[in-house]
């Protein structure tokens, strides 16, 4: 009885792409020039990961969606993902995705002195999406995102990651290309929007 | 570089069935996704490179029902997280509540006892705190205990003592608890009128007319059926005309049960019985 939950079929799941955006220090202006280039039908979701402080998670939310014309809105617990928004996942939560395409917050202990945390967040979107994930790497000053895209390459996801050497912190980056030899993509800020759209 | 440790849905499905048969613990009501990543948690832990071996250890009772219960939930719990809500609480509610002989609040989900301890330094700047009894629980038992000890590490002071103030606090957080060797002890008679006890929230059942709940970031664990379970014995335990204070992030707004609250506040998820 308790399982037929989790030996249902998985026909009900939606078919769309996910792109998962995660970057730490320096990754603001990086993620506005790409967010600046979507278009509102695009045929995806975003789920954008920043490591930030409680106080202006919010207020960044509110900013870009006034900015830029797709929807933009905060991750809340139990939030239904669905193509052509941006969610933006609140300061001091962890965000992975259910099996039904919802999202879910946590509250665990912090990954590398982060949370949300952005090797939570690949490890359980790769492990529902596979090859359906699109993962973005971007500037950051730590390691967060080096084991997640470990996950999301076994998993046959999509990896582009900045160029470290136009990064504002190359820490971050570079832990992603170290962590897994070989990566689809490397490049500039002026560039992964044209880069991710290949894959919509 | 660490080897990357897996767990299928099988598998957990397998971890909820024997945890239940040789632990007496159910934790099919769970998130998925959550229970999931503690459960891989709890495999490092025991050093388990699958869950193959893992089940051996469950299997051989190689750890304790207490152990898995308090590994398995979360705790993370801080001072006046989310100030707006108890700023919200001294402005809106308190004058409500100070009409009240008795104000019986109920902190479901408690963890270690920095929410309890930061609603009773308000309740006593606002002359309430004699007048209220807190009942704190929560479903693990090594964080109940730290609750009732009032230790805390020093280190996460500063970020308190700044959201006591944007909370509304009148005088200085340093006020309430002396400080040494790297801890802060809370002022005893801040826990003068509380209660600790043990309680499963999924299985529990009312035990008082409550003028205040507050279950913050508990439902985030939670299945909806079991939120919807839970969301009831809240509406069952709450007075006429009685608060529920949810966590920030958590809308429950999917239950028909919250038909039988007002929304008084939806940022802060401040709810009210409406009769």
């Amino acid at each position: 009885m308790v399982n037929s939950r989790y030996t249902e079929k998985k026909d009900n799941r939606k078919s769309f792409k996910v792109v998962l955006f995660c970057g730490s220090a320096g990754a603001i202006n990086v993620l506005e020039h790409f967010l600046l280039s979507l278009e509102p039908d695009m045929g995806v979701a975003i789920v954008v990961v920043l490591h930030r402080k409680v106080d202006v998670q919010d207020h960044l939310a509110k900013y870009l969606d006034k900015k830029i014309n797709v929807k933009v809105m905060t991750v809340e617990h139990g939030t239904n993902l669905e193509k052509g928004t941006i969610y933006m996942v609140p300061a001091g939560y962890h965000c992975m995705l259910e099996k039904e395409m919802t999202l879910s917050l946590d509250l665990s202990e912090k990954v590398k002195f982060s949370r949300p945390s952005a090797d939570v967040s690949l490890e359980s979107f790769s492990y529902h999406l596979k090859d359906r994930l699109i993962a973005i790497i971007v500037s950051g000053a730590n390691s967060d995102g080096a084991d997640g895209v470990r996950w999301v390459q076994k998993r046959k996801g999509i990896i582009i990651v900045q160029d470290p050497s136009e990064a504002f912190a190359q820490s971050m980056p570079n832990a992603a290309i170290e962590a897994l030899g070989k990566v689809d993509h490397i490049v500039p800020t002026n560039q992964i929007h044209n880069t991710v759209a290949k894959y919509f | 570089m660490e080897a990357l440790l897996e767990i299928t849905e099988t598998e957990l499905a397998d971890f909820i069935q024997i945890t239940n048969n040789l632990y007496g613990l159910d934790f099919s009501g769970y998130a998925q996704e959550s229970l999931r990543r503690r459960v891989l948690r709890l495999m490092k832990l025991n050093t388990c490179d699958s869950f193959t071996s893992f089940k051996y250890v469950l299997a051989n009772h190689g750890v304790s029902d207490d152990y898995l219960l308090n590994e398995i939930t979360v705790n993370t719990t801080e001072m006046f997280r989310d100030f707006e809500v108890f700023k919200f609480l001294k402005e809106e509610v308190f004058s409500i509540l100070e009409t009240y002989p008795r104000i019986n609040i109920w902190h479901a989900g408690c963890s270690t006892g920095e929410e309890p301890l930061s609603l009773a330094i308000l309740l006593k700047e606002q002359g309430l705190l004699k007048r209220s009894v807190q009942y704190c629980t929560d479903i693990n038992s090594e964080a109940l205990s730290k609750a009732k000890k009032g230790i805390y590490e020093l280190k996460e002071i500063k970020e308190y003592s700044k959201n006591y103030l944007r909370s509304g606090g009148e005088f200085s957080l340093s006020d309430y608890y002396v400080a040494h060797y790297g801890k802060i002890k809370m002022n005893k008679e801040l826990g003068q009128n509380m209660l600790f006890s043990k309680h499963n929230l999924v299985n529990g059942t009312s035990f008082n007319q409550m003028q205040v709940i507050m279950c913050r970031n508990v439902f985030i664990y939670l299945t909806s059926e079991q939120q919807n379970r839970v969301l009831r014995l809240f509406v069952d335990s709450l007075a006429p005309r009685g608060f529920l204070i949810l966590g920030a992030k958590e809308s429950a707004v999917f239950s028909p049960i919250l038909n039988e609250l007002e929304i008084i506040n939806g940022k802060l998820k401040i709810y009210r019985k409406k009769r």
